[in-house]
């Protein structure tokens, strides 16, 4: 197999860069863009069944809504992952650790927890001990089961 | 169904200040792995929050007056992250948010920018959380509007 040289390379990421500032110029103008009809064959069991969600009240809207807005979530989540993920690879030392993103979960909601960073601290190592693939969910739930347990021990 | 750890509500919108803006354009600013913490838990939450509703998750923003308080001008493609896409959407001046924005300004002796973050909070659906370098002047606006905000501090 050929070695892919430093200039290949960095022109493959420019590339890359380009395509996903595109991607996201595109969600940006989806709302109020042109619209566009197409034939796609969705299976009858699915509309079927997004009708029942909705008639139950765990969805809102027709499924065309439902659908479109599902995609469009579903992309503005890997485009905001992958643009930080770009940029992480640029530049590898603003990376936050398990403990720093944990903590600003907890800032950001509010959580008790924003006062502990002890405890997030400890959580993160304990949990990382289980799972090498925790995420910062699992730190601030780790740490919200010990929270309580001392706030038990102490009465 | 995973459970969610916060016992706090997870914002809607999450405004930027102009320090945190500053902080965001220079990758090497000494905070600026400590904004990106709060940039990765959006990340997160965004491909695990689900509801009735769909939704994309925390929404990022910035009030236009502090873009320009920032010399952040996005033709320049001067902001490391936003060079690759724009995640942080514009909170643009309307009439009404003008309006709004000369309300508080007067009320609470705040900058312009600051004062379009005070009316970015009434046209944007909460909860909200301001990243800040100042947490007066943001309490100051929110209790002036009536609103509970979750300031973060930068």
């Amino acid at each position: 197999m050929p070695q892919v040289g430093p200039e290949a390379r960095a022109a493959s990421r420019t590339a890359s860069k380009l395509q996903l500032r595109r991607l996201s110029d595109l969600l940006r103008h989806a709302a109020t863009g042109k619209t566009k009809n197409t034939s796609v064959r969705i299976p009858e069991d699915l509309i079927a069944a997004q009708a029942e969600a909705a008639s139950l009240g765990l969805v809102e809207g027709s499924f065309n809504r439902f659908a479109i807005e599902v995609v469009f979530d579903r992309l503005e989540a890997v485009t905001f992952n992958a643009a930080l993920e770009e940029h992480f690879q640029l530049h590898p030392g603003s990376r936050p650790d398990l403990i720093e993103v944990a903590r600003a979960g907890a800032a950001l909601t509010d959580d008790p927890l924003r006062h502990r960073p002890d405890l997030i601290e400890v959580a993160a190592a304990r949990v990382v001990e289980r799972d090498p693939a925790a995420d910062a969910d699992d730190v601030l739930l780790y740490a919200t089961a010990l929270l309580q347990a001392e706030v038990a021990q102490a009465r | 169904m995973r459970l969610t750890a916060s016992a706090g509500a997870l914002p809607e919108t999450v405004l930027l200040d102009n320090e945190a803006v500053s902080v965001l354009l220079d990758p090497h600013h000494r905070q600026h792995k400590a904004l990106m913490a709060y940039f990765v838990y959006i990340g997160l939450r965004k491909v695990r929050v689900r509801g009735k509703r769909t939704t994309t998750g925390p929404q990022l923003c910035v009030p236009v007056a502090v873009r320009v308080e920032a010399n952040w001008d996005r033709r320049q493609h001067n902001a490391a992250l936003e060079k690759e896409a724009r995640i942080v959407a514009d909170i643009p001046m309307t009439s009404q948010s003008a309006d709004e924005a000369a309300d508080i300004k007067a009320a609470c002796d705040v900058s312009v920018p600051d004062a379009h973050i005070g009316a970015s909070l009434s046209c944007t659906e909460g909860p909200h959380a301001v990243i800040t370098s100042d947490s007066k002047d943001v309490q100051a606006m929110a209790a002036y509007r009536g609103l509970t905000v979750n300031v973060v501090l930068i």
